[in-house]
């Protein structure tokens, strides 16, 4: 393997909301207890769904006052980076006119979907045009970046379930690269009916709480949630903030095989997962954890699991997934657990898939199920996303803080 | 490193030819996707990736402004009136559709990306497939800026905005590449610099286009790729400098001619 010298991504500051907990502390802590805090909501679908109760989240940097209106998947991401910041230790003094790159993943907070609108529309009214000047001024990062008042480079992905993943590896390619000097990345996306609908049309909804990896699941529980890390070159820590851990390791490919059913023995994953220990410059033996994408349908569970068995991972590192207590936040899962594998690499045990009692036999990798937890052997962890359209991404994350 | 274009490719839906080998590969796909996976066989041909190494270290890079607009609003539509909807329906709405389709037909397995921009979404993906090729993360990908626009939002700028130009779906893409044998251009620099102003009507936005000395004001936020990737395949031999100018930000793109190219 040719060695390449790059700077170290340092994550300085990590935020999440999730349906299990306003903050990334509260997510971990329901994570513990194995707390699952799914409901139906009439309004919005007929199953189980993971919802937010952000009504008594406050923010420490971010002002409401300054806030133009937006839609519910900005309001997520925001008090996801409003923790990252202050966590970080960073003012919005400290951001303005700064290369601050940000990239976010998404898949409904960029659709137009309004419901009233698209009714009086195609009835031949002429509609109250906010919904439409609303979807025009709420693009998830130019929002972000024109109210954090931030120079550099922008995107948001919209890679289906993997957007969140790629979006925090897509920052660290432009801090190696020296686009921007300090990096927000993650992914946010609020419930809609269009993809809660979407997902129940291919059968892949569960009637009940969600049981990824066991051998009676039926499928996810639609979610809502935001999560981010703030990163910076390790050298160039000038503000002296404690690094809480590292992305070492980014890896991304395709299964050119469907458009929504990944392939069988997770070709794309297996791709992925050696091209993010080739950018880490570390070997298999240094993985102590796996995220698993892990939504509870049962052909991701049987192709993913197919997928790390193929890569060469070794059978006694435990992989989980963290579905069962926040739900499949689509574009924001990559963000969301991509915290909560920090977190657990930075507590040094694993606690077992919430929902997953009796580990299906025809998984091709063991997995924790829920009554179990682990100590950790080491301090690198992968997390995983696959999704629509065949893309498969993968984050490799050291943990940072003693 | 230098980052080289080797094919170039636009077009409007009106003039897309879907040709036959791909015809059942498309039969159900909608114009979002067809743009896509047209475009991408005129840049690609039935030749390229041939090797392993060659399908996993080539990416796709698409950028737009509203996405799949028109599968949305009939996915809303369903919805709205309580119909079943359908689930090729439903996959086809969501943003990455067409990379998915295009990176199954040519068996592409490197980094593919699609991202939703209202701010010159050509060039945002332009840089992301810069950036991504100097990383080393791929070694040529397809950047495209596919626009179906809406038969909603046909609707309201004629309402709104009678005398403005008329958005025409399309598509613009670039091969881009480390290798400079297959190299037509190289990009010598691109610079985008935002204005700070949350007051930009994307609806009726003006784009100031100069092209070496020739000007265009137009307000289709595909044109101004349009317009670039047409001047630069009708003459291969000259530098050129694109600049375009819109109220929320300025791009400035410095191409030259490939040595190999004038060999």
């Amino acid at each position: 393997m040719s060695k390449r010298i790059l700077p170290e991504i340092s994550v300085i500051g990590y935020g999440c909301i999730t349906a299990a907990g306003a903050t990334s502390l509260a997510s971990w802590d329901a994570l513990q207890q194995r707390r699952v805090n799914n409901k139906i909501i009439p309004s919005i679908f007929e199953a189980p769904c993971f919802y937010v109760d952000e009504e008594n989240s406050t923010f420490q940097v971010l002002s409401k006052s300054d806030l133009r209106p937006h839609n519910r998947t900005i309001s997520l991401a925001l008090f996801a980076i409003d923790e990252a910041l202050y966590q970080a230790g960073l003012t919005l003094e400290d951001l303005r006119g700064k290369r601050v790159g940000l990239a976010l993943g998404t898949t409904v907070g960029n659709t137009f979907h309004n419901e009233a609108y698209y009714m009086q529309w195609e009835n031949g009214e002429i509609p109250d045009p906010a919904p439409l000047h609303q979807y025009f001024d709420n693009n998830l990062a130019l929002y972000i970046q024109r109210l954090l008042g931030i120079n550099g480079p922008r995107v948001v992905i919209t890679n289906a379930c993997a957007s969140g993943t790629d979006a925090i590896g897509l920052a660290k390619i432009w801090l190696e690269q020296g686009l921007c000097d300090l990096a927000i990345a993650g992914g946010a996306d609020a419930l809609s009916r269009v993809a809660c609908n979407g997902f129940k049309s291919l059968r892949l909804i569960a009637g009940e709480s969600c049981r990824p990896f066991d051998k009676n699941r039926q499928g996810l529980n639609p979610g809502e949630a935001a999560g981010v890390f703030i990163m910076e070159r390790d050298e160039q820590s000038d503000h002296k903030k404690l690094s809480l851990g590292f992305v070492k390791g980014y890896g991304i490919a395709g299964d050119a095989f469907h458009p929504t059913a990944p392939h069988p023995q997770g070709r794309g994953l297996q791709l992925a997962i050696r091209a993010a220990l080739l950018d880490a410059q570390i070997n298999r033996q240094d993985i102590c954890m796996i995220n698993a994408h892990g939504t509870g349908t049962p052909s991701n569970d049987i192709a993913e699991t197919q997928a790390v068995f193929e890569a060469g991972i070794d059978p006694s590192v435990p992989m989980v997934s963290t579905k069962g207590i926040t739900g499949h936040t689509l574009g924001a899962a990559g963000g969301v657990e991509a915290v909560l594998t920090l977190l657990t690499l930075n507590h040094g045990h694993i606690i077992g898939t919430v929902g997953c009692t009796h580990p299906d036999p025809l998984l091709n990798f063991p997995v924790i199920p829920e009554a179990e937890s682990q100590a950790l052997a080491g301090i690198i962890g992968i997390s995983q996303s696959l999704a629509f359209g065949g893309s498969n991404s993968v984050l490799i994350i050291e943990g940072g803080a003693q | 490193m230098t980052v080289f274009i080797s094919k170039i490719y636009a077009g409007l839906l009106s003039d897309i030819e879907i040709p036959s080998q791909l015809a059942r590969h498309l039969r159900r796909a909608d114009d979002f996707i067809r743009l896509g996976v047209a475009a991408a066989h005129n840049v690609l041909g039935d030749e390229m990736l041939q090797t392993s190494e060659e399908k996993c270290s080539c990416g796709i890079f698409l950028s737009t402004f509203t996405g799949p607009m028109n599968t949305n609003i009939d996915v809303l539509k369903e919805i709205v009136h309580l119909n079943p909807l359908s689930p090729t329906l439903f996959s086809h709405s969501v943003a990455n559709s067409a990379v998915g389709y295009m990176a199954n037909i040519f068996n592409i397995q490197g980094c593919t990306m699609s991202c939703t921009e209202f701010e010159f979404p050509f060039f945002r993906a332009l840089e992301q497939g810069m950036c991504t090729i100097e990383s080393g993360l791929v070694s040529s990908c397809l950047v495209l800026q596919v626009e179906t626009y809406s038969n909603l939002l046909k609707d309201v700028r004629q309402k709104q905005y009678p005398e403005s130009d008329e958005w025409q779906p399309g598509v613009a893409c670039w091969f881009l590449t480390n290798n400079e044998t297959t190299a037509q251009f190289s990009i010598d620099s691109l610079t985008i610099e935002n204005t700070d102003t949350n007051d930009c009507n994307y609806l009726s936005c003006e784009e100031h286009v100069t092209l070496n000395q020739e000007k265009w004001s137009h307000q289709d936020p595909l044109k101004t790729a349009r317009l670039l990737s047409e001047n630069l395949s009708k003459n291969k031999k000259s530098p050129m400098v694109c600049v375009s100018r819109a109220a929320h930000s300025t791009v400035r793109l410095e191409i030259s001619p490939s040595c190999s190219w004038q060999l």
